[in-house]
Order: C-alpha cells, then sequence, then structure tokens
C-alpha cells in the first residue's frame, strides 16, 4: 500500500514544482528584460532607470503629458518616463491593485480617484517628501505656504500641490441676455448678490420646466450636500474630521444644515427653477448639465474653465451668492510619490520638473496648455490673462472672481477626510428621497445620520 | 496481478499529467484565492499593510451592518423577480424557436446574439433606451400613446423592475439549453396526444413541461445562482442607487474591497454569500423532487 501512496506524494510534488517554477520564471523574466534594457544604455554614465507616471486618462491632457516626458528626459538622459492613463472611475481600484502587487507607480496624483489623498496617506502608501524640500527645491520658492500647508500632515509633506481649482457660479450669457437679466457679479462681498437674489434670477431665468424637450432651469449645481451646507456657513462634520482625517461622529442636525439643504430642495419642488434628481440623473449621461446649455446658472469646480470651452453658447463666472459664514470648496491636487517607490530620488527629480513654473516646466505647461488654475503665485498673472481672453472677459473681473473663491475657499472634503468617497456616496444615496421631495430634510438627515455611523469608518 | 497494478499505475499517471494543466490552474487561480479569502475573513487587511488577525469581528460587524441587510434585501427582491422572468421568457422563445418555420436557425443566432456581447455594453445600450428624457422608449411611449413613461433606472421603485428587464438579452444560454431540451423530446406521446385530441396548451402543460422539468431546475438554480451575483447592471448604470435602490449585494462587496480597502469584511461577505448560495441550492434541489420528473431521461 505504501508505495502508491508515496508515487502519489512523489507526483504531487513534481506538479507543485511545476507550479512553482512557472511562477519564477514569469520574474526572472521579467527581470531579465530590465537587466537588458540596462545594459545597452552604460555608456551615459549611471545606469538607466524607469520610473512609472500614473494619471488619470484626460485627452485634453495628452500633449502636455508628452511634452513635460520629452523635456524632462532630455534633461535627465539616465531616466525613462513611462506614463499609464488609467480610466477614471477605474483609478481606484487599479491603484489598490497595483500597490498591493508591489508595483505602485512612483509618481501620481492620489485625489485623481474618488477616495483621494486622506485615504491614501492614512494607508501608508505617500512617501514622506519633507527631506527633498529641506535639500533644496527651487522650483517651490513662489508656492503659496498655505498651498503647501494643506498636504502637510504631522509636519510632513506628502504631496506637491499642482492644481488649485476653485468653486464658481457658471452662468449661460445666452440665457441671460434672452431674458434681458444682467450678469452675476464678480464681486463676493457684494451682499446684495444673495441667495435670494439668486432665487429671483433663476426663477426668471426658467421656463418649460416638466417639458423635457423646452425646459430651461434657472439653476443648478455639481454640489454635495456637504458643500451646500458650506456655502451657507454649515457644516455636515465636526471640525476635527478635517484635520484628523477620521469623520468620527458627524454633526448633521445643526439649524443652518437644515436651511441650506431645504433651501435646494425648495429651489426644485416649490419654485422648480432646478431640476429633480431624476431629470439629473437623465441628463448626466449625455455629460455635464451646464453644457446642455437648459442651465442658467451653475456652482462647480474650475475644471469647467477648461471643459466649457467647448460649449456652443457664450459664459461666464461669477461669485456665489453672499450668506454669512459662506465657504466654498478649493480643489488642490497634489503630486505624490509611492512610499515603496524604487527611484525615489529619481521620482522626485521628475516632481520637481512637473512643479517647474518657468517657461517650459511642467507647471507652466500645465497652466499655459491645459488651461488649469495654476498652484504656484508666479502663474496666477499669465493665467489671469488667457482665461480672460478665452472666456471673453476683463481680466481684472476674472481675476476678481478667483481670488473671493479663494478668500472664501476651504479644501475639499474628500482630501482631507478618509474614505470620503463612501461617505459621500452614503450621503448621495441617502437624501435621494430628500431631493425628490419624499422625504423631509430631518428625516433625511436622521436616515443618513444612521447610515454613516453604521459604516464603521474608524477601523 | 503485478502487470494489471502496472498498467493502473501507468494509467495513473497518464491521469495526472491530462489533469495537469486544469488542476494547476485550478490551484492557482481558483482553489488558491478562495483559500486565501476564507482566511482573510478573519483578518484585518487593508491591502498595504500585512494582514492582522481579527477572529470574527468581520462576521459581527457584518450581521449589524445595515448596508449588509439592505443590499441582501434588494438582492433577494431582485432574485424572486428575475428568476421566474428569465425561465418563462426563455422557455417560452425557446418553444417558439423550436417551430419548424422558414429562417428557424437565423431567428435562433438572433436571440442568441446578445448573449455574447459584454455585459458592459448591453448596460450602456440599456441605459439609454430606457433614459426617461432622451429614450427611445419613453419618447415612443410619449409620441404615440401620448403616455409620459416611468423613470426606470432613476426612480427608487422601478430600477429593480428595469433591470429584471434587462435579462430579455442575457438570457441567450438559458434559452438554448431549453431548446436542446426540447428538440430530445419523444414524438410518439405528442402524436398520441394529438389522436386525443389534446389541444397545443395541453400538450405543453402535460407533455413538455414534466419532461424538460429536470431542464426547468437546472436553468431555475442557475439563473438564481447567477441573480445573487448581479453586479455590471447596477455598477454601470446605477452605482447602486437610487436611495440605494440597487445597491446589490455583490455590488456591496465590491465597494468594501476597492472602495474602501476592507479586504477581510469583503472576504468575510463573500462567503457568507457562500453560504447563502450553498443553502438555497440545497434547498432547491431538495425541495423540487416532488415536482421534476426523471424517468425519461434514465429510461
Amino acid at each position: 500500500m505504501k508505495n502508491p501512496l508515496t508515487k502519489r506524494m512523489f507526483l504531487m510534488s513534481v506538479l507543485l514544482m511545476f507550479a512553482v517554477s512557472a511562477v519564477l520564471s514569469a520574474c526572472g523574466n521579467s527581470a531579465n528584460t530590465n537587466e537588458g534594457s540596462n545594459g545597452g544604455e552604460k555608456n551615459t554614465g549611471g545606469e538607466k532607470v524607469e520610473i512609472v507616471w500614473v494619471m488619470a486618462a484626460d485627452p485634453d491632457k495628452k500633449a502636455w503629458q508628452d511634452a513635460v516626458i520629452a523635456s524632462f528626459e532630455e534633461s535627465h538622459p539616465n531616466v525613462k518616463v513611462r506614463l499609464e492613463n488609467i480610466p477614471y472611475d477605474q483609478f481606484d481600484q487599479k491603484l489598490t491593485t497595483l500597490i498591493s502587487s508591489g508595483k505602485a507607480p512612483d509618481v501620481w496624483n492620489p485625489n485623481q480617484a474618488d477616495s483621494g489623498f486622506a485615504t491614501y496617506m492614512k494607508m501608508g502608501a505617500l512617501k514622506d517628501l519633507t527631506p527633498y524640500i529641506e535639500n533644496g527645491a527651487p522650483e517651490l520658492k513662489t508656492m503659496d505656504p498655505n498651498l503647501l500647508n494643506i498636504y502637510k500632515i504631522d509636519g510632513k509633506n506628502y504631496g506637491i500641490p499642482l492644481v488649485s481649482n476653485a468653486t464658481y457660479l457658471y452662468y449661460n450669457k445666452d440665457l441671460f441676455d434672452a431674458a434681458g437679466l444682467p450678469y452675476p457679479t464678480t464681486d463676493w462681498d457684494d451682499q446684495s448678490w444673495n441667495f435670494d437674489a439668486m432665487l429671483e434670477t433663476a426663477q426668471k431665468l426658467s421656463h418649460d420646466v416638466g417639458d423635457a424637450r423646452k425646459q430651461v432651469f434657472g439653476f443648478s449645481s455639481a454640489l454635495s450636500a456637504n458643500a451646500m451646507t458650506w456655502m451657507f456657513g454649515g457644516d455636515l462634520f465636526k471640525p476635527e474630521a478635517y484635520t484628523t482625517g477620521v469623520m468620527g461622529e458627524p454633526d448633521l442636525m445643526k439649524p443652518i444644515n437644515i436651511e441650506a439643504l431645504q433651501f435646494n430642495v425648495d429651489l426644485i419642488n416649490k419654485y422648480k427653477v432646478a431640476p429633480d434628481a431624476e431629470t439629473v440623473a437623465a441628463s448626466s449621461q449625455l455629460g455635464d448639465p451646464f453644457l446642455t446649455g437648459k442651465v442658467g446658472m451653475y456652482i462647480t469646480g474650475g475644471w469647467g474653465l477648461g471643459s466649457y470651452k467647448q460649449a456652443e453658447f457664450n459664459w461666464g463666472v461669477a461669485a456665489v451668492p453672499y450668506h454669512e459664514g459662506r465657504k466654498v470648496t478649493l480643489f488642490v491636487d497634489p503630486w505624490s510619490i509611492s512610499a515603496t517607490s524604487k527611484h525615489p530620488d529619481e521620482a522626485w527629480e521628475f516632481v520637481r520638473h512637473l512643479a517647474d513654473p518657468a517657461e517650459g516646466g511642467g507647471a507652466y505647461r500645465y497652466m499655459n496648455d491645459v488651461g488649469r488654475t495654476p498652484a504656484d503665485s508666479s502663474l496666477f498673472k499669465l493665467w489671469y490673462e488667457k482665461m480672460g481672453a478665452e472666456i471673453g472677459m476683463n481680466p481684472e473681473a476674472f481675476k476678481q472672481v478667483h481670488e473671493g473663491s479663494i478668500k472664501y475657499g476651504r479644501e475639499a472634503e474628500n482630501h482631507l477626510i478618509v474614505q470620503f468617497n463612501t461617505i459621500l456616496e452614503t450621503m448621495n444615496q441617502s437624501l435621494y428621497q430628500v431631493w425628490g421631495g419624499k422625504r423631509s430634510v430631518t428625516d433625511g438627515l436622521n436616515v443618513l445620520n444612521d447610515n454613516l455611523l453604521s459604516l464603521k469608518l474608524d477601523h | 496481478m503485478r502487470k494489471l497494478s502496472l498498467a493502473m499505475k501507468r494509467e495513473e499517471r497518464s491521469f495526472w499529467v491530462f489533469i495537469a494543466p486544469w488542476f494547476i490552474g485550478f490551484i492557482c487561480f481558483t482553489g488558491g484565492p478562495i483559500l486565501a479569502s476564507l482566511l482573510l475573513s478573519f483578518t484585518e487587511y487593508n491591502v498595504i499593510s500585512s494582514p492582522k488577525f481579527a477572529g470574527i469581528s468581520n462576521y459581527s460587524t457584518l450581521f449589524g451592518d445595515r448596508l449588509f441587510y439592505k443590499s441582501l434585501s434588494v438582492t433577494l427582491y431582485y432574485s424572486v423577480m428575475a428568476v421566474p422572468f428569465t425561465v418563462v421568457t426563455s422557455l417560452i422563445i425557446a418553444t417558439l424557436l423550436n417551430n419548424k418555420i422558414k429562417g428557424q436557425s437565423l431567428l435562433r443566432t438572433l436571440y442568441y446574439a446578445p448573449s455574447i456581447i459584454s455585459g458592459v455594453a448591453v448596460s450602456f445600450l440599456w441605459s439609454w433606451l430606457l433614459n426617461p428624457q432622451f429614450g427611445v422608449v419613453n419618447s415612443v411611449l410619449y409620441d404615440w400613446f401620448g403616455i409620459q413613461g416611468p423613470g426606470w433606472f432613476t426612480s427608487p421603485d422601478t430600477v429593480v423592475p428595469s433591470m429584471v428587464l434587462m435579462q430579455l438579452t442575457a438570457s441567450g444560454s438559458t434559452m438554448v439549453i431549453f431548446l436542446a431540451a426540447l428538440q430530445s423530446l419523444p414524438k410518439d406521446l405528442y402524436e398520441a396526444a394529438s389522436l386525443e385530441g389534446a389541444s397545443a396548451f395541453v400538450k405543453f402543460r402535460k407533455i413538455t413541461v414534466p419532461l424538460i422539468s429536470p431542464v426547468i431546475l437546472f436553468n431555475t438554480i442557475i439563473s438564481m445562482i447567477g441573480s445573487l451575483q448581479i453586479f455590471t447592471e447596477a455598477y454601470v448604470i446605477t452605482k447602486g442607487g437610487p436611495d440605494w435602490n440597487s445597491y446589490f449585494y455583490v455590488y456591496y462587496l465590491f465597494d468594501t474591497a476597492f472602495k474602501q480597502f476592507r479586504m477581510g469584511y469583503a472576504s468575510a461577505q463573500a462567503w457568507i454569500l457562500f453560504l447563502l448560495i450553498f443553502a438555497l441550492t440545497l434547498v432547491s434541489l431538495w425541495g423540487s423532487k416532488k415536482f421534476v420528473h426523471y424517468e425519461y431521461d434514465s429510461k
């Protein structure tokens, strides 16, 4: 009896060896190819290393990406940059897989995912960049220290700002002209431009609401429920949530929160100047609601400056209506380096190149070629002029809108609170019936409270 | 005796050699991960740092999780509607396609065709068809009949029924299995019934259904398993909304694993689902004994 059993054991172990050797040879192959490419470049002095740069795919950025890589490889002949563009909605999933399999990209922007900086930071995926900054980085001299501080956690820098999108009120000039209305103000301190004034304007702009083919809405927004409360001076979370990164007990039931949300519900159901949730869901399939040309005023982030260029109507930007304690969202995105990067020094050189505001540098080109809001102060003057010309606004007026937004701005929640994507999802789902008018704001917030606490995010 | 055992040994060796590709594939890509997920379900694991043993805390948290119950009830609601819908519609279509008419094979191909298209593409297609504002379906309803169509995927009440409707383009393989079963039925029974003057419906109910009952059971179980794992539709079209009404079990599992990075918790969710499917399958097999006739197959 013993003999066949040992035979079987033998066969099993042979098979196991097959499996193991198959895996090992797969690893060996990739190691070999690396060695091959190293060998060929010996003459340039040091060994040629490859760093991986990951971004969320965006066709608008392609030319800029190619130019930045070309100029960097020219000045750093021993480094090769491999660019990987990942579709936005797969970013988190792909990044987790890469990180867990030990293939984390060297340079990336953690805010390009739904989950955001705080989540990856807490996970330990990001490298402390403080020693590099202290070693000297002339590119960062003209960077506003307040921006650098956003990604400074416990005295350590984990990110170098690349873009500082603000929040504006975009308006459709053609719809305003057709209704014979003056354009909204660019002055954020003009207290006569408050939410009542905005509602009045929206009522004059709206018509045929309910008829899917003709309807025009005076107002809509891409704001989260939390950002809506910010605009009224409220907040769904406690101040420490933003500093510790842990949501903790939410603070939903403040009267000002209820007032802010009720105002937005009334815009939909009582005054009928804003699209309901079903209309938003249906039209989002076509893309951005503002781009449909059926929305008079729309509050969203600074990326609209780039994406609304393709609009078939004239538009402008203005101040978000005044309210005591008003805050709007700023979206400052950083470049980060993975904690497990095998070539952190080269990656840092590349980050410096990306952050370089001098003409031809990465940050300059990002502002100039892609049109995104620069993070570096030295680029603002150029950017105001460029944007003013593109939108058809006086650069001074545009500057006023942008500076007002910065003045009344605060950093986006998903960059600061861990797993905010889950919190946001919970918020959107739990309040859906509130926007439909089928559940009162207070009831909706109660449901939201239970759901948020049930998430057990503090694991 | 020795010779025979030598031959047996040789055969055994050949067996292992021939089975090896599948066996290695199973160990590496299915068996290993299954075992790993069982172990991980007793840990806290955020993908970056190594797993920490957590006892049964994942399971106990799960049973206090509101979303767990919500996702489970939404999934069961979907399953209860989708399984009968799939089985009945594909049986009806298979019966029709079994008729000897012109263009029969073309029709069969047409009805099976959607099954070979990726679920993501089909989901996009449906989301456009059923878009309440710009979709073909609601436009036709409004222009031809003056009816204001429902919100389909955008309304909490109609989102699950809309997804059940989507099964029309996903039940090709169920239909083909029915078709194969229908074609193997003996002609003599039908001839005898015709002589007795039985109508087509009576023949269907008294002959066809009993004879293919094992196939009905098989298709029911397969589509039940598939329906409990529904994911693509919610991921592509609704992102689990509105108001959690398409927040299916596997969608929630995906969310905890790949958005919240709680692999241990997600593994626990996966094992609960496995046990649920296993139990429901056993119940179906056991409960169907009275209704399923095997005599024809085992004649």
